[in-house]
């Protein structure tokens, strides 16, 4: 088995102090292989974020390692880091972050410069970038002349461009339609296929679990077995069990994020038990 | 820009019963050469034009000394004296005269003491000019700072983005500064222009307005504008080496 890409040891970030202190992240160990879409999932607030701007080099951690093909990024110097996330990291975001004046040949083109590759060469990488995406004829479109669809492809294009190993994705699908998620999702299959490229998506969204290799869940700082969660058959949400509100129900017991979905539950069901067979594989353990 | 006041071009030289007068007025009044003209009674016949002596309060005219002993009624006295030096030795001859008059030397009276310390007075009001050129510099760097500032703020997402996908806080730094400096340059460039069209337009609009633009004054502005475009790129600069790559992540709404 190759070296994973990725190897996170020990990795925690506080902010604040004294009684404003608050420990977004906490003793994370994760490794991601090379060519791997993992997907993190988690309630809002519970660290994925700052989690991904650690992996990212964008925020030094309080504490721990972050290995990235050998190289420890928390111990690079100001000076190292911006070079470093130019060569080896893609970014795609939830608001696609492209530069509002620039066209959308030069927002990829941009990405290029930033890593070194300069004019007819960085051109020609750019056109060809986006002519793969399906975006030939919006070359010199205005970011904002583009629809959702095409901003997030700009900004994949922008994010593959240099080839790095790790693309880092933040709610990549959150801002897109069901369709155009679905593209997403697909171009980001073929990332790590035919790139070879590691994915590490943060997300709520449900559906890129159909295209990641891994899903994990964090909570409260903390990475915690999908296999000890449950999902509240009401709302839909992933709840962990020892956490969640319980409800013994014909032989089987339901789990709840609040009291108030166990209650409409008890509402909806009390004269209707064939609805319960429907949520069976997610919401009930038996 | 100072407004430079002296004749640029005298036709004739005026002999006794003849006056040499200003384009301007000449203009306004209709009078061309040969024509007469009344001044305190006595009628003068224009024999020759000065251009550049013209401004809104009023426009020289030049007679010789014995007309104007006729016109004042005031036989040997010298009622002005034209003191023309090297600008390097301006001061002290303005002060060699002063003296002169002071001592009644050499024709000069009261009158010519006045003059002098007229110039004192200009030299004084050149202190207020310096000092309205201050308050425009502090101003030209608020106003050109604010925009900066405005601008900077409004593309702070812009430069998080930039950061997040490798660029530097010195090349970031640089960025602003020449960003700032465009701007400011843009500005001078638009200002130049329309001083040098009111340069060309105000004198047909009102042949009493008189613009003049030299080349030491560009010069000096173009430095003032560089200054003005460092000191107004400070606090966004400032405002940009404080941002953290990771706040591209926040959102945006």
């Amino acid at each position: 088995m190759s070296e994973p890409l990725v190897r996170v040891h020990r990795l925690s970030k506080v902010f604040g102090e004294g009684e404003t202190r608050v420990a977004a992240v906490r003793d994370v160990e994760l490794e991601l292989a090379r060519g791997e879409i993992v997907l993190v999932m988690g309630p809002s607030g519970s660290g994925k974020t700052t989690l991904l701007s650690m992996l990212g080099g964008l925020l030094r951690p309080t504490q721990g390692e972050i290995w990235v093909d050998g190289v420890d990024i928390a111990k690079l110097s100001e000076h190292e880091l911006p070079r470093f996330r130019a060569h080896r990291f893609g970014f795609i975001f939830q608001d696609f972050n492209l530069l509002a004046a620039l066209s959308a040949e030069e927002n990829v083109e941009v990405a290029l410069n930033l890593a070194g590759s300069r004019g007819a060469n960085a051109g020609a990488r750019a056109r060809e970038l986006l002519d793969d995406l399906g975006l030939g004829a919006r070359l010199d479109f205005a970011a904002d002349q583009l629809s959702g669809g095409e901003k997030q492809r700009v900004a994949v294009a922008r994010a593959i461009g240099n080839r790095p190993q790790l693309i880092l994705a933040d709610e990549p699908t959150a801002n897109l339609d069901s369709q155009r998620g679905q593209e997403t999702m697909r171009l980001l299959r073929r990332l790590a296929n035919d790139e070879g490229a590691t994915v590490l998506i943060v997300s709520h969204d449900e559906r890129l679990r159909a295209v990641a290799d891994r899903v994990l869940w964090l909570e409260d700082g903390r990475f915690k077995e999908m296999a000890a969660l449950a999902r509240d058959p009401v709302c839909g949400m992933l709840v962990a069990l020892e956490r969640a509100v319980r409800l013994e129900w014909e032989g089987a017991t339901l789990y709840f994020c609040a009291a108030g979905c166990r209650e409409q539950f008890e509402r909806e069901h009390r004269f209707n038990s064939d609805t319960l067979v429907g949520y069976s594989d997610q919401g009930v353990r038996r | 820009m100072r407004k430079s006041v002296e004749a640029k071009r005298i036709t004739a030289r005026p002999r006794p019963g003849e006056i040499v007068i200003d384009k301007a007025p000449a203009d306004n009044l209709g009078l061309a050469r040969g024509d007469t003209v009344r001044v305190l009674g006595a009628p003068l016949r224009v024999v020759g034009e000065v251009s550049g002596t013209a401004a809104i309060a009023g426009s020289f005219a030049f007679v010789n000394r014995a007309t104007l002993a006729k016109v004042l009624h005031a036989d040997g006295v010298a009622s002005y004296v034209l003191v023309r030096a090297p600008p390097w030795r301006r001061r002290a001859d303005t002060g060699q005269c002063d003296r002169a008059a002071r001592a009644g030397r050499d024709g000069v009276d009261a009158a010519a003491v006045r003059r002098v310390r007229a110039a004192r007075r200009r030299r004084h009001v050149d202190r207020h000019v310096r000092g309205m050129t201050l308050v425009g510099f502090v101003v030209g760097i608020a106003v050109a700072g604010l925009v900066a500032y405005s601008l900077t703020l409004s593309q702070l997402r812009d430069w998080g983005v930039l950061r997040a996908i490798g660029l530097t806080a010195r090349r970031a730094l640089a960025l602003v500064v020449a960003q700032v400096g465009v701007l400011v340059v843009w500005g001078f460039a638009l200002a130049l222009a329309l001083v040098f069209a009111l340069a060309a337009i105000a004198p047909r609009l009102s042949p009493t307005l008189v613009l003049a633009v030299r080349g030491g004054d560009v010069v000096t502005a173009v430095l003032v504008a560089c200054a003005v475009a460092l000191s107004a790129a400070l606090i966004p600069v400032v405002r940009v080496a404080r941002l953290e790559p990771a706040s591209v992540y926040r959102r945006s709404s």
